[in-house]
C-alpha cells in the first residue's frame, strides 16, 4: 500500500472536501489504520494550537500605560461601591437611626443625653442651627454609640458601621472625590 | 450593564470620551502581548512595544477611518512597532530574510507522524507552546495571529502587509514545520517509555 507522503497527509488534514487530491486522500486513509494514526497526530497538534494560551504583561503594565496617555487606572471595585452606596445608606441610616430611637426607651444611653440628641424636634433643632448645630447633634450621637452601646446590641454595632461607611462616603462625595477625580480617565 | 462594542468604543473616544480608552487596553492587551512577545521574544522589549503601539492608538484614534476593525488596526500597529524593534536590533525584516520561503531544512525521518494518543491534551498544549517559542519570528508570529489573536488570512494580510496568499503559504510551513518539529519531539519521549 502506498501511503501518502508526509506533506500531502498534514495537506489533507487541513483542506476541506472539493480541494485537489481531497478524495483520492480519503479513500486512503479511510482503509489504512497507520495513515488515520497519524491524521489523528496531526490533528491533535493543530487542536492544541488552538489551546494556546495568552500570556499577560506585569501588574505595572497597565498602570504605566495609563501614565503615559496622562490617565488614571481604574477605581477599585469597593471603592466604587462606597462611592456609589454610602450617601444613599447614609440618608437611611439616619433617618431610621432619628424615628426609632426617638422614639424608643430602650437604649443604654442616659436619660438627659437621650433626651437632647434623638427624636425629630432635636433633629430639626440642630439642622436650624446650621453646620455646627449638625456637628454637634452628630458627634453626639456617634458619641453615644461608641460609649453606651458598643459592643452590647449587633444591632448598634452595625448601625456604627453604617455611620462609619456614610462617613466616608460623604467624605468622597463632597471633599476627597471632586479632587481625585478632577483628572479621572 | 451593556458592554459596548469595539466600534461603539472608538467613535465615543473620537468625540471626547477618553475615558473609554482603558476599556480598549482591557481588551487587547493579553493577547497584544502575546503577539509581541512571539515577535521579540523578550518580555521587556514587548511590554514596551505594546505600550508604544497603545500610545499610537490613541494618539492616533482619529485617522481610525474605521475600514478594518478595530482590532485588526491595532494589531497592524502593533505588528509595526515589534519589525522597527526588530530593525533596531539590526534584523532586517522577518519576512526577508535570506533563503526566505525556505523551511530549516526537515532532514531525515519518517515518512508520516507518530502516534500521539498515549500523551495528554495539557502535555500535548506545552510542547506545542515550547515548540512555537523557539520557531523563527516569521512562523510564530502567523501562528500567533491565526490561533491566539484568531485572525482570518485578510485580516493576517491586513496586518503584515502581505498578500493573502503568502500568508497562507507562511501558515503553512509554519504548521509543517511545527509538525516536523512535534514528532522529533514526541518520538524521542516514546522511546524513552
Amino acid at each position: 500500500m502506498n501511503h501518502p507522503a508526509r506533506q500531502t497527509l498534514l495537506e489533507y488534514a487541513w483542506s476541506v472536501p472539493g480541494d485537489p487530491g481531497f478524495s483520492e486522500t480519503a479513500e486512503h486513509i479511510a482503509g489504512c489504520p497507520r495513515c488515520r494514526g497519524a491524521l489523528a497526530a496531526v490533528r491533535a497538534v493543530e487542536q492544541s494550537l488552538h489551546r494556546l494560551g495568552v500570556q499577560r504583561p506585569s501588574a505595572a503594565f497597565t498602570r504605566d500605560l495609563l501614565k503615559k496617555l496622562g490617565m488614571r487606572e481604574t477605581t477599585p471595585i469597593w471603592w466604587t461601591f462606597l462611592k456609589n452606596f454610602a450617601p444613599i445608606l447614609a440618608s437611611g441610616v439616619v433617618a431610621a437611626a432619628v424615628i426609632a430611637l426617638g422614639s424608643s426607651t430602650s437604649g443604654d444611653a442616659e436619660p438627659s443625653l437621650r433626651k437632647s440628641l434623638f427624636g425629630v424636634r432635636p433633629a430639626m433643632e440642630a439642622l436650624m442651627a446650621g453646620v455646627d448645630g449638625c456637628t454637634a447633634w452628630t458627634t453626639g450621637i456617634a458619641a453615644k454609640y461608641l460609649t453606651f452601646s458598643l459592643g452590647s446590641d449587633a444591632i448598634s454595632l452595625a448601625m456604627f458601621l453604617c455611620f462609619l461607611f456614610a462617613g466616608i462616603g460623604l467624605l468622597d462625595r463632597f471633599l476627597l472625590g471632586p479632587m481625585l477625580r478632577r483628572k479621572n480617565y | 450593564m451593556i458592554q459596548l462594542s469595539d466600534e461603539e468604543i472608538v467613535a465615543r473616544l473620537r468625540n471626547g470620551e477618553t475615558r473609554l480608552f482603558p476599556t480598549l487596553i482591557g481588551r487587547y492587551r493579553d493577547r497584544g502581548f502575546s503577539l509581541a512577545l512571539r515577535i521579540l521574544r523578550n518580555t521587556q522589549d514587548a511590554e514596551e512595544a505594546l505600550q508604544d503601539a497603545f500610545v499610537r492608538a490613541y494618539n492616533g484614534i482619529a485617522k481610525f477611518e474605521g475600514t478594518s476593525a478595530f482590532g485588526t488596526w491595532f494589531y497592524r500597529i502593533l505588528y509595526n512597532v515589534c519589525m522597527s524593534a526588530l530593525a533596531r536590533r539590526k534584523q532586517v525584516s522577518i519576512f526577508a530574510e535570506p533563503g526566505e520561503g525556505d523551511l530549516p531544512d526537515p532532514g531525515p525521518e519518517p515518512e508520516l507522524p507518530g502516534d500521539y494518543s498515549g500523551f495528554e491534551m495539557r502535555d500535548l498544549v506545552s510542547r506545542v507552546e515550547s515548540v512555537v517559542s523557539r520557531m523563527p519570528a516569521k512562523y510564530a508570529s502567523i501562528i500567533s495571529m491565526f490561533y491566539v489573536q484568531e485572525l482570518t488570512y485578510a485580516e493576517i494580510a491586513d496586518v503584515t502587509g502581505l498578500p493573502a496568499g503568502t500568508v497562507k503559504t507562511h501558515l503553512f510551513r509554519a504548521r509543517l514545520l511545527l509538525q516536523k518539529e512535534m514528532h522529533k519531539e514526541l518520538n524521542q519521549d516514546t522511546v524513552i517509555v
